[in-house]
Formats: C-alpha cells, sequence, structure tokens
C-alpha cells in the first residue's frame, strides 16, 4: 500500500487542542473541552491503524477542521483505492456525505462515520484511535473521568482511479484532522 | 428499538427504570403518548430545565394518568415529604446538583442539575443512589448528603455549564406508580390512544401558554432564523432554551416510538412498524439540531445557522410524513 498524505491546512476553521497554559482556550465543544496538545505529534506523522497521517503545524488558532461543505483540491497522479480519515465525533458519532470526484468526471458518494472523541477512562484504547492520557477543560480543574480519541475511519473504493477533489458534507460536529489517500503498490 | 440509540432526559429515563419494575413489558409504550410539538412563550421557556416534562394543552401528568394508568406527581409539598416516601420503601426520583455530589467527577467544580433514583437501605440515616448520569453510580449515600444536593441555585457559569445549569432547585421530587389501568383490548386501547395524540398534535394549535403541533415547529423554525442573526447575548439566550426544549421534545418522541412499535402488533398493522421505525430513523435530525445549537453556546458560526434550519425542515417533513400515516387512525374519534 502507498499512501499520499493531503494538505489540509489551507481548510483549517478550528480549534481542537490547546496546550497547557491556554487551557481556557479549548473550543471543542460546548464546555470547551479540547485535545492536550503536549501529546498530538503536530508537524509529524501520526500512525493509526498502520495508516500515516500528516499532522499540521501547531503555529495557529486553528489546528482542524470542522466539515462545512469545503472542497479538498488534490493533484494526484496515481490512482486511489481509498481514503482514511483521521477523525471524530461531538457529541456523540457523527456521519457526513464525502463526494470523491474521479479524473474521468464520475464521482462517488461515500457515507463517512466518525466516532464519538469522549470514552470513559476505564475503556481500553484501540488499535483503530489515538487516545491520549486525558482531557482539556477549561479553567483551573481537570476531571479524569474522559480520554478523547482521534479516530481513522477508512473508506474504499473500486476500481482505482485518480483522485481530482472531495467534496465534504456539512456536519458542524464532524472533525478531520489529516487525511491519507491509498495507493495501491508499495514503498521502495 | 433499532440499532441507533438516543439519549432521553434523566427524568425519563428514570421514569422507565421505575416502570420497568412495575411492567417489564410496557414500560416504554405506556411513557409514549406525547406526540405534537410544543413552543412556549418566552415566560415558560425560560423556566426549562434537563428534566422538564414535554408541554402541551393538557399537562404531560394528567394525560399520561389518563391514558396509561401511569401516575407521575411532581412533589415539593415540605422538606420531609420525600423521607416520608422512602420510608413507605417506595423508589423516588429526585432533582439534585452535580455540585454537591461526591461521586461526581465534577464535585464541588461545576454545578449541572438532573435527576436521580434513590430509595431507603437498611442502614440508618443512608439512601441507596442509582444515578445513571455517566459515570453511573450505584450506592449508599449519607441522606444529608443527598439532602444537601437538593437545594441549591445551581448557579449558571456559560464557561463550565452552559446547559444543564441556571435554574435553582427546591427540593423537588417525583413519584411514578402504575395504577389499576385495565386494557381489555388492546387494539381498541391503541386506536383510541392514537386517534387522540393525532388530534391532540394536528388540531389544538395554541393557547396562553404557546403553540402546539406543526404550527408550533414552524413557528420555532422562523423565530430561530431570527435569533441566529441577534445580538450574542440574546443568541444564546434563544439557542440555549431551545436546545432544552428539543431535549424534551426528542425524549418524549422516542417513547412515542416504542409506543408505535407496540401498537404496530395489537392492530396488526406492520407499516405502522415500518413508519415507526422510519421516524425514530429520522429523529437524527432534531438530535442534530439540539447538538448543534449547545454547540452554538460557546462559538457560532453563522454556517451553523444553515445547518440548523436543514435539520429542522428534515425534521419537520419527518413530522408531516408520520402524521400522513397516522391520520388513517383519526376518523370517528371524539373527544
Amino acid at each position: 500500500m502507498r499512501y499520499f498524505l493531503i494538505d489540509l491546512s489551507s481548510l483549517h476553521n478550528a480549534a481542537g487542542a490547546t496546550f497547557d497554559f491556554e487551557r481556557n482556550h479549548g473550543g471543542v465543544n460546548a464546555w470547551g473541552n479540547s485535545f492536550p496538545a503536549e501529546e498530538i505529534p503536530f508537524g509529524q506523522t501520526l500512525t493509526v491503524a498502520d495508516i500515516p497521517f500528516r499532522l499540521p503545524v501547531k503555529d495557529g488558532k486553528f489546528d482542524h477542521l470542522e466539515a462545512l461543505g469545503q472542497t479538498i483540491e488534490l493533484a494526484q497522479t496515481s490512482p486511489a483505492i481509498g481514503l482514511a480519515l483521521l477523525c471524530f465525533g461531538e457529541m456523540g458519532d457523527q456521519e457526513i456525505e464525502l463526494t470523491v470526484v474521479f479524473s474521468d468526471g464520475h464521482e462517488k458518494h461515500l457515507q463517512v462515520r466518525a466516532n464519538v472523541w469522549l470514552a470513559d477512562n476505564s475503556q481500553p484504547a484501540e488499535v483503530t484511535g489515538f487516545t491520549c492520557s486525558h482531557l482539556h477543560y477549561p479553567g483551573d480543574y481537570e476531571l479524569s473521568y474522559l480520554r478523547p480519541t482521534l479516530w481513522c475511519h477508512r473508506v474504499d473504493w473500486t476500481p482505482a482511479a485518480i483522485v481530482v477533489r472531495m467534496h465534504l458534507g456539512m456536519n458542524p460536529l464532524f472533525h478531520i484532522f489529516a487525511a491519507t489517500s491509498l495507493h495501491e503498490g508499495s514503498d521502495q | 428499538m433499532p440499532a441507533q440509540t438516543r439519549t432521553v432526559s434523566s427524568i425519563f429515563f428514570n421514569m422507565e427504570k421505575l416502570l420497568l419494575r412495575q411492567t417489564p413489558r410496557l414500560a416504554q409504550a405506556l411513557l409514549g403518548i406525547r406526540w405534537s410539538f410544543a413552543w412556549p412563550k418566552p415566560s415558560i421557556r425560560r423556566e426549562l430545565i434537563e428534566y422538564s416534562f414535554p408541554l402541551g394543552p393538557v399537562p404531560f401528568e394528567d394525560d399520561l394518568l389518563s391514558q396509561t394508568g401511569v401516575r407521575l406527581i411532581s412533589h415539593n409539598e415540605d422538606k420531609d415529604s420525600v423521607r416520608r416516601h422512602l420510608a413507605l420503601g417506595r423508589d423516588t426520583i429526585i432533582a439534585v446538583d452535580s455540585f454537591l455530589l461526591p461521586y461526581r467527577p465534577a464535585f464541588g467544580r461545576v454545578h449541572s442539575h438532573r435527576t436521580l433514583i434513590v430509595r431507603a437501605c437498611d442502614k440508618p440515616g443512608e439512601v441507596w443512589v442509582d444515578d445513571a448520569w455517566p459515570p453511573s453510580f450505584q450506592g449508599a449515600l449519607s441522606w444529608t448528603v443527598i439532602e444537601n444536593a437538593r437545594y441549591s441555585p445551581v448557579t449558571l457559569d456559560p464557561g463550565r455549564e452552559p446547559i444543564f445549569a441556571g435554574r435553582p432547585i427546591n427540593g423537588e421530587w417525583f413519584s411514578v406508580d402504575l395504577d389499576w389501568f385495565p386494557i381489555l383490548d388492546a387494539a381498541d386501547w391503541a386506536t383510541r390512544l392514537l386517534q387522540r395524540i393525532f388530534l391532540r398534535a394536528n388540531t389544538i394549535t395554541a393557547d396562553e401558554r404557546g403553540e402546539y403541533g406543526l404550527t408550533a415547529m414552524k413557528s420555532f423554525i422562523r423565530e430561530l432564523t431570527v435569533a441566529a442573526g441577534a445580538s450574542p447575548s440574546e443568541r444564546f439566550r434563544f439557542f440555549r432554551e431551545a436546545s432544552l426544549l428539543l431535549r424534551t421534545e426528542l425524549s418524549a418522541r422516542v417513547y412515542f416510538c416504542a409506543l408505535l412499535r407496540a401498537a404496530s402488533v395489537w392492530l396488526k398493522d406492520p407499516q405502522l412498524k415500518l413508519e415507526a421505525n422510519e421516524y425514530y430513523s429520522s429523529l437524527r435530525h432534531m438530535e442534530s439540531a439540539r447538538d448543534v445549537l449547545t454547540k452554538s453556546l460557546r462559538q457560532f458560526r453563522a454556517v451553523y445557522s444553515d445547518y440548523l434550519l436543514a435539520c429542522l425542515r428534515l425534521s419537520l417533513a419527518a413530522e408531516e410524513r408520520l402524521g400522513t400515516y397516522l391520520s388513517r387512525y383519526s376518523t370517528g374519534f371524539t373527544n
């Protein structure tokens, strides 16, 4: 399998992680929770469920995107067999429609699911997720009950085809940290 | 129930739990007697809380009793009334502030109101607590601690808890009992119930407390559009009340679907079950609207308005579709 790590930074519109000194800037949900930025390898590659994802550099307010109908333009040259998203659902599992547009003009309409980002700390971590050790709360307290997770969700298609763009559906509760397209073959 | 699980308010969840002990097979269906939609006047919306009953031209408790025999009573007589009830060996639903419960992660940190179940236990000065709100807790607790948690201003701190706070609790508690209510002919009872529910949802549209039915839902959508463009403080107030309202409306609908599924068996109407399942699935639109309204309390973008309106229009369409099917049960009923 070969991977094309997609750069989503131009589409970032939301802040998902905070450093310890700025917890009160958290805002994934109504309660101001956020991922602990110290534990997320921003600017590096994070592998989840054997799929590599390129995380952005954390140098501004925004570090990921809420799915609000954006279009992701791609300049791919080899046919893809699928797409993986590093994502999470806010306030429960979430879904969006993802439209993949291929170079020959045809489209695939896919339903993509993002698991809920928060689970209680008694649940074991899963291989399809990247779970942090704790959750950030705004203010001068920390509660140990919940831990946040970034989930790898993969969709596949046949036949393999060159993707030119993808249209995200609209769901403010569906969050995407990174995306990787999947291609046949192996790395040298 | 279909695969997707929908959350309901704590009062509905706890009512179901108490009724399951008295009528294991019918508990969910009996709580499903209310459909319609209520858009209350501002003075009533301000009083909405996590465990509000669904509103209507007839109080929910009255309808429940007359149609199913479930006697749901809201109490606040005096400080000792709940202890007297517990002393009779009765399970009781009480309203609490999590800030004052030692087993809660947010103990001493965050004010939030909801309900839980208590019952007497053998050890003097203690009660058994059954709290299903995650992380759930079951165990003995000093009555003094519980009593303390029943009285609180539940101060609204938008930064920490923007939705489940903002109205004081003053010792209110709830009893749930099943009166003798013989159902000699399940099909006949279901038919009359569906007739009544349909009539309620479609003929009584307004009173001094608000609007009801599809008219109310349309008014709600119109006013939400206006509120989205209002000042941040006004939008916060409206969105908060709207989220709490949808929580209550969704809860009633989850149980309404249970009633429809049971009725489909009694009425030998398999299509009714399919309609109920379709409607249950469509509740995801109202659920999504509720959740984006809640999300917007901390951070709002103008584009959320489009999403909210789209969700609510889909909800409205689902209500209309179900109403079209249920209209076959409306013929010949006189109140």
